[in-house]
């Protein structure tokens, strides 16, 4: 239980010179089930992208198991956000599980019965098999949420990321999801999923991560999840680096400020 | 069908015809997949100045000069839209639309130049000349052949392989490019690649058939698919088989029917096989769906009917039959005929369905009163409206809700999803 599922070490991720993350330091135990907090636009799905390695950093590492994470063979699933997934693609709930099977596979070579049934296993474990044969456009938003759940599932990931799950569903699908989730729990595996309800944190995480372009606090929930780290996250402190930033866009574009624009 | 057979040169028609069909469509449906259908009309005219700038430098006709400058025209078409929109920030669709009308446009001007030289023309650019393929021939060790087929094959092959070994990668790369690249897939080389193969089917297919075919048939077969598919696989089988049908259906009218030109009339072909698609399929039809809603709507006024009728021969009321020009009064014909309904009283098993019904009514009218608390003017409207709804499973579940003693809280919308299933 105490063993460190990610490590990530002084981790700064820009676009274009334009920071999104500062100085990061954290570690996410093994088998916690870690919620990503902050304003928009404070990095947190960026923070996912770097986990998942579909990012690059500008400086720092991360390290999954205690091993630096470009090296890492351990796979890392992820459930995107719901508006990022296009639904009416021609696949049905089977084969979107089966895609969790393909890196294992490897290159050149079919899927066959042993990642079918491993998929079908897999769907099982989320109560989704009787689906198999739809067409993922034709489920509600929590029957979705799972099949995704369930291809990190044919990851075998122990580490799974995802982008707002709750977001936009009804209360028997926020139900389902948790219930899921507190599977996976189970299971010693590591989730961290990005959420924007605070009232609904305490009841479903056990450890917090609050973030606004750097990172304000990080922890067990009952003792990281307070007032005044809130209030630091989504608060004035920060104003300092927003302006840093804005005069990082400045330079870019060219354009000075108004009152420059009066000289 | 022997006349084909026994002419060579109509049978080479048929044959190219197919093959550009078959390879368009293949990339087609990745382009269409990745939503960007629009890409191979831009390609197909974006490499005309790249065909024409290869046989300036090198002065001859040859197939290769021809072939590469034509690739890197498509490469350098799409990088440069990329970077406008990454970079200029300008939207996606408009930077594509000025690159390759600037191309193309260059590329006519180019041609005009060196008309004199060149016996292309600007309408072979649009058409091509499928006419003469067969008299246009190579030699492929020590056979003449007509040299559009080669260069076809060539791309089918290409395509074909290409799909064949990377399958799950271009499948995954075009659902879901995020995971893709968190296992490690190079994405973004599978993506230039596709590019490459979109370029060089454009370029074999573009002397035989012209750029008007190459977009219908990189832009309608996949739609077609799309509409009646919903797997990656069968998506390119239904793609590759509309292409196949609209190439020979078009090639055959051309010839036989209209005297036209091949090409356009293939493409024609298959715009009208996608209306046909929008009207006619199965699940997503225009018409199967609309007869599916009046067929449905046909059930609940005959169900009504015959409820209304049970009530009003009970209560001893007058059924009076509804006009003959309304859904109900078809309805009332059908039941007449079927001898569901005589006399306004329900026979048979006209009854057992106007019972049926008056059950769900007021079992669904009592369980909205008792579990969901909805005071008495709000019962029978919805009852209504939900007692076709109702199933026997539901029911069960229903009477079974009403017969618990002890009130318990239920979630009538689960019972509902549940009983959908």
């Amino acid at each position: 239980m105490n063993q460190t599922a990610i490590e990530i070490h002084d981790l700064t991720m820009a676009y274009r010179e334009k920071p999104v993350l500062w100085d990061i330091d954290v570690e996410i135990p093994k088998g916690s089930l870690c919620a990503v907090v902050g304003p928009n636009g404070a990095g947190k799905s960026t923070l996912l992208s770097c986990i998942l390695g579909t990012h690059k950093p500008a400086n720092g590492w991360i390290k999954v198991f205690d091993v630096p994470s470009e090296q890492s063979d351990e796979l890392i699933g992820f459930v995107p956000q719901r508006e990022s997934v296009d639904w009416d693609f021609p696949i049905q709930v089977l084969d979107v599980v089966m895609m969790g099977t393909y890196r294992r596979l490897g290159w050149f070579r079919w899927p066959g019965k042993a990642q079918r049934d491993w998929a079908l296993e897999c769907l099982a474990a989320v109560g989704m098999a009787d689906y198999r044969s739809r067409q993922i456009g034709e489920l509600s938003g929590g029957q979705q949420q799972r099949v995704f759940i369930a291809r990190a599932l044919a990851q075998d990931a122990k580490i799974i990321l995802m982008d707002e799950p709750f977001a936009g569903v009804d209360a028997a699908t926020e139900d389902t999801i948790r219930s899921v989730l507190a599977d996976l729990k189970n299971d010693e595996r590591t989730v961290v999923i990005v959420h924007h309800d605070l009232q609904t944190i305490e009841d479903y995480f056990d450890h917090v991560l609050l973030l606004n372009l750097r990172l304000v606090a990080a922890g067990p929930t009952e003792s990281t999840f307070t007032r005044e780290n809130l209030l630091r996250t989504y608060g004035g402190q920060l104003t300092l680096l927003d302006e840093a930033a804005e005069a990082v866009r400045r330079i870019r574009s060219g354009r000075s400020m108004g009152k420059a624009g009066g000289k | 069908m022997m006349e084909i057979l026994l002419n060579p040169a109509m049978l080479d028609i048929y044959i190219v015809a197919i093959l550009a069909a078959l390879s368009c469509s293949i990339i087609g449906v990745h382009l269409t997949l990745r939503n960007r259908a629009m890409l191979g009309d831009a390609i197909a005219h974006g490499v005309v100045p790249g065909l024409i700038l290869g046989f300036i430098f090198t002065g001859s006709r040859e197939v290769f000069p021809m072939f590469t400058g034509a690739v890197i025209a498509a490469l350098f078409l799409s990088l440069l839209a990329e970077w406008l929109r990454d970079r200029a920030e300008m939207d996606g669709g408009a930077a594509l639309g000025v690159v390759f009308t600037t191309l193309f446009s260059g590329g006519i001007i180019l041609i005009e130049m060196y008309t004199r030289e060149i016996d292309l023309d600007a309408s072979c650019v649009l058409h091509g000349l499928i006419e003469f393929t067969h008299f246009q021939r190579m030699d492929l060790f020590g056979i003449s052949v007509p040299r559009s087929i080669v260069s076809i094959s060539i791309a089918l092959f290409i395509n074909l392989s290409a799909l064949l070994i990377f399958w799950k990668e271009w499948k995954i790369c075009a659902f879901d490019p995020i995971l893709a690249r968190s296992m490690g897939l190079p994405v973004r080389t599978m993506e230039r690649g596709l590019l490459i193969m979109v370029a060089v089917t454009t370029v074999s297919c573009f002397e035989a058939v012209g750029s008007i075919l190459v977009v219908a048939m990189i832009a309608v077969p996949p739609t077609i698919a799309g509409i009646l598919c919903d797997r990656f696989g069968t998506m390119m089988l239904v793609s590759g088989l509309a292409g196949v049908i609209s190439a020979m259906i078009g090639t055959f009218s051309a010839i036989h029917f209209v005297d036209s030109n091949v090409p356009g009339m293939i493409a024609v072909t298959s715009g009208g096989l996608l209306f046909l698609t929008v009207i006619f399929a199965p699940h997503r039809g225009v018409l199967p769906v609309a007869t599916r809603l009046f067929m449905w709507r046909l059930r609940v006024a005959r169900e009504d009917l015959l409820a209304e009728s049970l009530q009003l021969s009970n209560s001893g009321g007058k059924f009076v039959s509804p006009g003959l020009w309304s859904l109900s009064g078809f309805a009332f014909l059908q039941l007449g005929f079927m001898g569901y309904l005589r006399n306004g009283t329900p026979k048979g098993r006209g009854e057992r369905i106007a019972v049926t019904l008056l059950r769900k009514r007021g079992l669904w009218q009592r369980f909205a009163a008792d579990r969901l608390g909805l005071p008495a003017d709000h019962l029978e409207e919805p009852a209504h409206r939900i007692e076709h709804h109702l199933d026997e499973a539901l029911m069960v579940m229903l009477e079974h809700e009403e017969n618990l003693s002890s009130p318990q809280d239920i979630d009538a919308d689960q019972n509902l999803d549940a009983g959908k299933e």
